[in-house]
């Protein structure tokens, strides 16, 4: 994929709908989005925001009660007319883009040893290797992911891992093929903070060393802040606000993104009304 | 035990929930025994609010059901204003929970979805206090509601017909319409958005102070724990390694596990310049 293009990735005016018993919904209105080479983009927006959808538009992994009913899409410089069912096509997925979802037990397959999932990869995206380079190349990606114990782990099926370690191999799924892209989905869900520091910390690593792009889909604002250059703040299926993250956290011009500013701020600093410090306690101090 | 509700008393006053060496077992069907939860102590006073902290597997939930008396432990014992739940029978534990009242994780799965706001709230008035008549039951679950951040027009909805944030401020109208002296809070917030989660712990800080209610609160949020408790345990693989003010545990961490824990958090650059004043 080439590097040079305006843009690795976007959407422009990008419409999908849900239709649920017989009612259509407008998950995601007109959203325009450009993903430079190298640039690391938070889609910020909580629940029913739409930006889960925006993602899997751009996969082409929408579910069947979803379609897209305009937009063109924009992937490695080419400009794609989008389908109903969105995105690239399925050789993209994995070689050029690579995802990371929300749930790692969906993510592996539940019946396979790590080694055959890792091989079926591989076939997916028609590369030849004898399974002896399958394992070698493997075993460096789970190492890269800081598995210990990589070739002995590649034996196991996804039950014996904790969800940590799971997330981590789907990580290394994700990104062992070397894609210029990564799309993470709310990557760190379910996870304990240590673990959750440490995916982020992986698709960080990963998106400078080597240069890859990353789309980050999350409700957690101060992650994306942290992981993040660039910010779009969804709502309602709109794009409320796009910038910097610097220029959004210091000067939100929308309502919303300052709500939201005011709320993880206050929660962080342990303030619930204005002014009052909640966890003050004659008996405490 | 008086059925009045306290006002809270200045510090040093008598224990409301005394635990002593909480310790139990499951049998798992694989992999033999675990120890859920490990000599287990603290002591929580009337109108505190102690959050236990845990994160998945720590023993938090296990704890909570064990307080709430859902589930006894193998050893030790876990004391209500002097009294041991353990010793209750079926009867006195039943009348004991009118003094519990208890906020769970999933609003939604913690309704029922058949039945109105009024009934959902009156339910422990028909248990408890079934010689109300119909206005006083009417005026008290109102007040109820009242105090949780909503109010009278929500009283013939169903909970499919009211917002995640709204389900939980039935649940809370629900927890505190006995005027219980104490409320557990298991994860109250997290299956909510961080909005919605604020005005929801803004609701429960206003009830503390207003009401002189009680909290324990189990959470694996940190942010939560500094916004609702002023005392914190920290629970780790079923024991508790660290406890002390809120503020001096999560700003001076002393054991090797919060450090890593105060480490590993994402807080948004400069949080404290983005907040008011106090």
């Amino acid at each position: 994929m080439s590097a040079d293009g305006p843009g690795l990735l976007g959407a422009e005016a990008l419409s999908v709908e849900y239709t649920t018993g017989g009612v259509r919904v407008v998950a995601v209105d007109r959203v325009t989005f450009t993903l430079k080479p190298g640039e690391r983009l938070g889609i910020v927006g909580e629940s029913g925001s739409g930006k889960s959808t925006v993602a899997r538009a751009v996969l082409g992994t929408l579910p069947p009660a979803a379609q897209v009913t305009s937009g063109v899409l924009q992937v490695g410089g080419r400009s794609i007319e989008a389908t109903a069912r969105g995105g690239v096509s399925r050789d993209a997925r994995g070689a050029e883009i690579g995802f990371v979802p929300q749930n790692p037990f969906g993510a592996l397959n539940p019946i396979l040893t790590l080694e055959k999932q890792f091989r079926n990869a591989l076939r997916a995206h028609r590369r030849r290797a004898t399974r002896a380079e399958a394992r070698e190349l493997a075993v460096r990606a789970m190492a890269g992911v800081g598995l210990a114990k990589p070739a002995m782990l590649l034996r196991a099926r996804p039950h014996e891992l904790s969800g940590g370690m799971k997330q981590r191999v789907v990580v290394a799924l994700a990104t062992w093929l070397s894609p210029s892209l990564v799309i993470a989905d709310e990557p760190t869900t379910g996870l304990d903070l240590i673990n959750q520091r440490l995916i982020m910390d992986l698709l960080r690593k990963g998106a400078s060393d080597e240069g890859r792009s990353l789309l980050l889909v999350t409700h957690d604002l101060p992650m994306a802040a942290e992981y993040c250059a660039r910010l779009l703040v969804m709502r309602a299926g709109r794009v409320v606000e796009e910038g910097s993250v610097n220029s959004i956290l210091s000067n939100p011009k929308h309502e919303y993104t300052r709500q939201l500013i005011h709320s993880v701020a206050m929660l962080e600093s342990g303030r619930l009304e204005d002014g009052t410090e909640s966890s003050m306690d004659g008996a405490a101090r | 035990m008086n059925p009045e509700r306290e006002r809270p008393a200045a510090s040093g006053a008598l224990p409301l929930v005394v635990a002593n060496g909480l310790s139990k077992t499951f049998q798992t069907r694989r992999g033999g025994p675990v120890r859920a939860v490990r000599d287990v102590s603290f002591t929580l006073s009337q109108g505190e609010s102690l959050g236990i902290f845990g994160e998945s597997g720590s023993g938090k939930s296990t704890v909570s059901r064990l307080v709430l008396g859902l589930q006894r432990p193998d050893t030790g014992s876990v004391t209500f204003r002097g009294a041991d739940i353990s010793q209750l029978s079926g009867v006195q534990m039943r009348d004991l929970r009118r003094y519990f009242g208890a906020v769970f994780q999933e609003p939604f799965e913690s309704l029922d979805s058949l039945w109105s706001v009024r009934r959902l709230v009156g339910e422990s008035l028909t248990i408890h206090e079934p010689h109300l008549d119909r206005e006083a039951r009417e005026t008290r679950i109102v007040a109820s509601l009242r105090l949780a951040g909503l109010d009278e027009t929500v009283l013939d909805r169903l909970p499919r017909q009211l917002s995640g944030g709204q389900q939980q401020r039935v649940g809370i109208a629900r927890a505190i319409v006995l005027r219980p002296p104490l409320l557990v809070l298991d994860e109250p917030t997290s299956s909510l958005d961080v909005s919605v989660r604020y005005q929801i712990l803004a609701t429960l800080a206003r009830l503390r102070r207003d009401e002189g209610l009680t909290y324990l609160l189990i959470s694996h949020d940190l942010p939560t724990i500094r916004s609702v408790c002023n005392r914190v345990a920290v629970l780790h693989k079923g024991s508790i390694v660290e406890e002390g003010a809120t503020s001096a545990v999560l700003d001076d961490p002393q054991h090797e596990y919060t450090q890593k824990l105060v480490r590993a958090q994402v807080l948004l650059p400069d949080s404290a310049s983005r907040v008011p004043r106090p």
